[in-house]
């Protein structure tokens, strides 16, 4: 068989089998919906609640804390109009960055519609905000701060407990939102003063179709779903029991030894990084404060379609910007936010590593890497 | 520099031979809570320290839930060098600093008599070091925002500044086995609660009474019994006997009013055959006096009249307010106030009699087959192992 590198897991990962395993029971035999009164629905009730005190202790929060959803953006989406539309008495104003995620980005557009004002704060050339900066942008009428904590096209690391206690110092009535679905397994999660975070169970080795949003006691929202109460009212909707079963399974699996899979991501960014310097060029766009899963790189001259197109006939997958902006052709707003050139935007590149991906994953992607830059270096594709 | 957290337990009432039961579950308590290695652990005269390989602070919150913990710190640990010392103490101080503090004292004491400083010279030299690296810090020795402990010890010198308090009480497994009349209700979590303060081991009986009570108010019992295994640092069991026949039966011979009593002198029948079954010392309730109209002393005497077993009722002084307070504080309130009905609310009668008189209760009693209806609760029983991460069935159950 050829060999495929999958290097795209930014964009999703492969279901673990432990995961699959563990939801094995919950579609044929422990169907029942937890709402039922009967046995089958208590099995299926017990089984959200165990998964449900799984993540909040490996998060650190409280069990009532954990709001099961579909996903990141449906997460996002919660957080942030939730936030913003049940505390519109209070104020207008909302602070966010340039470098977000769509389901954020556009949640704000949709405010925006609704008559919030929202602040897009600049990065600096790493995709960084300090906390100050932050401050500065706070206005008596912000009611909400939402920053990612991890950029997904970058992997810069956002100072985020640092930036929530900021501004709760200032204003304790601020609520701070932060995505997190890039962040989960690939750096150490410490909540602190954060009051809403996002992740996505996709991202993690569990299926598509599953997240949850963390929601610190006392943080009030107003849901999009209306319906049977379910997730304490904040997310209406039979639970879907085997995507929360496998989620939890996903998050456990991620935090044991978590020191070691970071400790092993850095080997991977290592030897990735040590290869792709070798190729005459090469440019690389992660800062050195970024987590060690994600590295973006630029190979100005050659087109970055073309390259994946290259790398994918040698069985490499990896991406260009984020996966959807992509089809339009637009630029990406995250690197068009770090002030890159547009000759390096365009020729941008995003390997993402995952726990399965191997040493030998590595230096098979950096030869063909290698191969197809001084290929296309040379022919009628570069320099237009 | 390593870091360490130290344990502080009360040493009060377990001088003597108790001491060495009561550190021992001590610590073997500490290590469930924690899932820290034999190695991790070390026990000094009076003290426990924890080595944990991550960051000490994670274990906050299970310390914070182990009975017989009086108060913990992070301290850091050097040798008997100055110069360590005072390293250690600026880094105490510039933590206390990031949090706000502006005023210090440092506290040395000195049991490692070979040390060439005595405990005013150390709380010289340390508190020179602090003020020469942190020059915003300064020395209160009254109302101090931040007290730098230093102990100089045989095994080295440890220093902290943050006293962090633990539970208190006795580790659960010093003062024997309880078993618990565990309700869907407000209270017996509590009484549970209190009794593993004072170091006994709880598990609990539930009456289930199919089908008049759904599968939800077992779990919702189950649920409850996975709070309290929280605190016990052990799986706690809960026994399920099935409680149909014994209701529907007393409510078929006795009038409305005396079903409650009735019930309850079935309860603590069956309950004691558990309890003497599996070895459990007392029986204990979430009682207290007057509490409900059903609750009065007479009432309590005529239910205690059938067994000789001790039965505990912690809370029999205590108001509903201090009980809610309670179970809010230990994280049982929510479950307790789920609105399943358990099976004394469904056969509960308007008007329960609040003097049941012993010759009554038992003149009725005798139109029953009082022990053939005990047997058939326990021929049914049920036995769960519940912990924080799971409630499972337990199949082998000896039988007498």
């Amino acid at each position: 068989m050829r060999r495929e590198v999958y290097l795209d897991n930014n964009a999703t990962t492969p279901v673990a089998p432990e995961v699959v395993e563990a939801m094995a029971p919950y579609w044929h035999e422990r169907f029942g919906n937890p709402s039922s009164a009967h046995r089958k629905g208590v099995e299926a009730e017990r089984a959200v609640r165990m998964s449900r005190a799984t993540i909040a202790r490996l998060l650190g929060v409280n069990e009532n804390e954990v709001i099961f959803t579909s996903g990141g953006t449906e997460g996002d989406n919660l957080a942030i109009k939730g936030v913003a539309r049940a505390l519109r008495r209070r104020g207008m104003h909302i602070l966010t960055t340039r470098i977000e995620h769509p389901a954020v980005l556009e949640s704000c557009r949709d405010l925006e519609a609704e008559g919030f004002r929202v602040t897009y704060l600049d990065v600096d050339a790493e995709g960084m905000v300090t906390p100050e900066a932050v401050e500065a942008a706070l206005t008596p009428e912000t009611i909400l701060v939402s920053i990612m904590h991890v950029n997904n096209e970058l992997g810069t690391i956002l100072p985020i407990s640092e930036i929530a206690e900021r501004v709760k110092r200032r204003n304790p009535e601020i609520v701070v939102h932060s995505d997190g679905v890039q962040a989960i397994g690939k750096t150490p999660v410490d909540l602190g003063w954060v009051d809403l975070y996002t992740i996505s169970g996709h991202k993690i080795h569990a299926p598509k179709g599953t997240g949850a949003l963390i929601v610190r006691e006392g943080v009030r929202l107003v849901p999009l779903l209306s319906g049977g109460g379910q997730e304490r009212g904040l997310r209406s909707g039979t639970e879907n029991v085997a995507g929360i079963v496998g989620l939890a399974r996903a998050l456990e699996l991620m935090y044991e030894d978590l020191e070691g899979k970071l400790a092993y991501f850095r080997t991977l960014r290592e030897r990735f990084l040590e290869g792709v310097r070798r190729i005459p060029g090469a440019r690389i766009n992660s800062p050195e404060r970024s987590v060690s899963t994600t590295v973006n790189v630029s190979f100005p001259g050659v087109p970055a379609e073309v390259l994946l197109h290259a790398l994918e006939e040698e069985g490499v997958f990896a991406s260009t910007g984020a996966a959807c902006a992509s089809r339009k052709r637009r630029r990406s707003h995250v690197l068009e936010a770090v002030h890159l050139p547009p000759e390096v935007i365009d020729s941008s590149v995003r390997f993402s590593f995952s726990r399965y991906t191997t040493v030998e994953d590595i230096e098979w992607a950096v030869h063909a890497l290698h191969r197809a830059v001084e290929r296309l270096a040379l022919g009628p594709s570069a320099r237009r | 520099m390593t870091q360490a957290i130290l344990i502080r337990y009360d040493e009060i009432g377990i001088k003597g031979k108790n001491r060495p039961d009561f550190v021992r579950q001590l610590v073997a308590n500490i290590r469930r809570a924690t899932g820290l290695s034999k190695d991790a652990v070390q026990i000094e005269w009076g003290r426990i320290y924890l080595h944990p390989s991550g960051d000490p602070q994670k274990l906050r919150e299970r310390l914070s839930m182990v009975f017989g913990v009086r108060s913990f710190s992070v301290v850091l640990v050097v040798p008997h060098e100055l110069e360590r010392m005072r390293e250690a103490a600026v880094e105490l101080a510039r933590r206390a600093v990031a949090r706000g503090a502006r005023t210090f004292k440092i506290e040395a004491r000195r049991s490692f008599k070979a040390f060439p400083l005595n405990s005013m010279e150390i709380n010289q030299e340390l508190g020179r070091a602090i003020l020469r690296a942190l020059p915003e810090l300064r020395v209160d020795v009254h109302a101090p925002d931040v007290t730098i402990e230093v102990e100089v010890r045989h095994e080295g010198v440890f220093l902290c500044s943050e006293r962090i308090a633990g539970p208190g009480g006795l580790p659960v497994g010093v003062a024997g086995r309880a078993l618990l009349l565990l309700s869907g209700g407000i209270d017996s979590p509590v009484a549970g609660w209190m009794l593993m303060k004072r170091g006994v081991a709880v598990d609990a009986v539930y009456f289930h009474s199919p089908p008049y009570v759904g599968e939800k108010a077992k779990e919702k019992v189950l649920e409850l019994g996975r709070v309290l295994a929280r605190w016990r640092a052990e799986a706690l069991t809960v026994y399920v006997p099935c409680f149909t026949e014994i209701q529907v039966e007393v409510s078929r011979v006795a009038p409305p009013s005396l079903w409650t009593i009735l019930f309850r002198r079935f309860m603590h029948r069956v309950a004691e055959r558990i309890a003497e079954r599996y070895g459990y010392g007392a029986l204990a309730t979430g009682e207290s006096l007057g509490q409900v109209a059903s609750q009065t002393m007479e009432n309590l005497a005529c239910v205690d009249a059938v067994t000789r077993m001790l039965v505990l009722r912690p809370l029999i002084g205590w108001d509903k307010a201090e009980i809610v307070r309670l179970a809010r504080e230990i994280g049982t309130y929510e479950i307790s106030i789920l609105p399943y009905e358990d099976c004394c609310v469904l056969f509960a009668p308007r008007h329960p009699e609040t003097h049941a008189r012993p010759e009554r209760v038992e003149a009725i009693e005798a139109h029953l087959e009082v022990p053939r209806l005990v047997e058939g609760a326990l021929d049914r029983l049920e036995v769960f192992s519940v912990t924080e991460r799971e409630i499972s069935p337990v199949t082998a159950s000896p039988s007498t």
